[in-house]
């Protein structure tokens, strides 16, 4: 027998419907939390599996850091800088802890285990999870600015993707003026801030700070400095090109804001009652 | 059923995979054992059971795996179904045909899951991220065919 539409056998018909119908539920699934997702469910039994495979993913990290900590090793003992390097080492730690002192709120400090290909969906993978209070859409900073937003979490690692990468995007505003604006990446990592007022005065060197009205990023997280201004008569807006503070490409150490975005469901609700 | 060593060597690309493809990463571009894999199941079987493996390969390396993309096991049944429909139609036991089979099968896997995640940019993230890994992939399953059918002194692989 043949199905009638596409002259398929009915059986193979049959059964490119039901597949094809439970890869987009997966795909719809996927935009829930992680906690709540049936994908969750489903991975139970295969919960010694997943371990087995973030295991040889921190198996890989720890060869390749094991590697470079090796060569770094063999140059300082050449150069007899050991115990610059542990000075060095005490500074940015005490950096960090002053960052964390001065931060409004609370932050988790995690570190970058892999950076992942562009195929695999880009990014980068940290070494703190659902376990130590991490959901998704969290803010990701360094202390020299903003480095991205978390997007899946397990119980020990997350998923974040960097600000340079493309779907990523952010309300802004730039410094002196507080013109605002919607930053975003480029496929080839270049920031721009768009749909920035046509008469904003900008000038290079002015910096760009997360405006807090995507109500995700709080407000004043450092992202970068203006470098040129494009002007876009057609959209009656201006493009500003940004260079980020933070070098997102060599990333050892991050911190996470352990601020949850609202959500906007339950605002919208109460707007109406 | 005619004898042929496909079981052989699918085990053979999952454990180089596990242990030796991250070693052999060129200029970023890795070879994809997902897509091989894949693409010899489904020239094997046919469309129905390619399409099959391709979704439970999809749908674990989706629940195994922390990183992949939601849009894995649709891609993955397509590409199954797609080989197993039109690949028998073609002459698949030629080697480079096999290449050109896998080289258009990532092309296939990572439209669906550039579609998925950055529709904007398809074609440029199609030529920046995905050629060369086609190619490469078509290269070392060619190669790890190549390979298994003189181990095991067969004429096909599928």
């Amino acid at each position: 027998m043949r199905s009638m539409a596409h002259g398929l056998p009915l059986g193979e018909f049959l059964v490119v419907i039901i597949l094809v119908g439970l890869s987009l539920q997966i795909m719809i699934f996927d935009r829930y939390e992680v906690g709540y997702s049936p994908l969750a469910l489903l991975g139970l039994p295969l919960k010694p599996l997943r371990d087995f495979a973030v295991g040889i993913t921190r198996v890989h990290s720890l060869v390749n850091e094991n590697s470079i900590l090796r060569s770094r090793l063999t140059e300082l003992a050449y150069e007899n800088a050991v115990l610059r390097q542990s000075l060095k080492s005490m500074l940015e730690d005490s950096k960090l802890v002053n960052f964390a002192k001065d931060y409004p709120d609370t932050l988790v400090f995690a570190r970058i285990m892999t950076y992942l290909d562009r195929r695999d969906g880009g990014g980068v993978i940290i070494d703190k999870g659902s376990k130590a209070g991490v959901s998704s859409n969290m803010v990701v900073i360094t202390p020299a600015g903003l480095a991205g937003i978390v997007t899946k979490i397990s119980s020990t690692a997350s998923h974040v993707r960097l600000i340079d990468e493309p779907g990523y995007r952010v309300s802004a505003k730039i410094g002196r003026g507080g013109y605002t604006g919607i930053l975003s990446a480029t496929p080839d990592g270049r920031l721009l801030m768009e749909w920035v007022a046509p008469d904003a005065k900008i000038s290079p060197g002015d910096t760009v700070v997360t405006s807090g009205l995507g109500m995700i990023a709080p407000e004043g997280i450092p992202i970068g400095t203006v470098v040129a201004t494009l002007s876009e008569p057609e959209k009656f807006s201006k493009v500003v090109e940004v260079k980020p503070f933070e070098d997102l490409r060599h990333l050892e150490d991050v911190a996470i804001i352990l601020r949850k975005s609202p959500d906007f469901s339950k605002i919208l609700d109460d707007m109406h009652s | 059923m005619r004898k042929s060593p496909i079981f052989l060597f699918i085990v053979v690309v999952l454990l180089l995979d596990l242990i030796f493809f991250q070693k052999i990463v060129v200029a970023g571009l890795r070879p994809d054992a997902t897509v091989i894999v894949l693409v010899y199941l489904a020239l094997r079987f046919g469309s129905v059971l390619g399409m099959i493996f391709g979704f439970l390969i999809g749908l674990a390396s989706l629940v195994i795996m922390t990183t992949a993309l939601a849009s894995m096991p649709l891609a993955t049944t397509v590409v199954g179904y797609v080989v197993g429909k039109f690949g028998k139609k073609v002459a698949y036991e030629s080697p480079l045909v096999q290449l050109a089979i896998l080289f258009l099968s990532v092309l296939l896997l990572d439209a669906i899951n550039f579609l998925w995640l950055d529709p904007e940019h398809l074609v440029f993230n199609l030529a920046r991220y995905s050629m060369g890994s086609a190619f490469y992939t078509g290269l070392v399953g060619v190669g790890l065919a190549q390979l298994v059918l003189r181990l095991t002194h067969s004429r096909r692989i599928v």
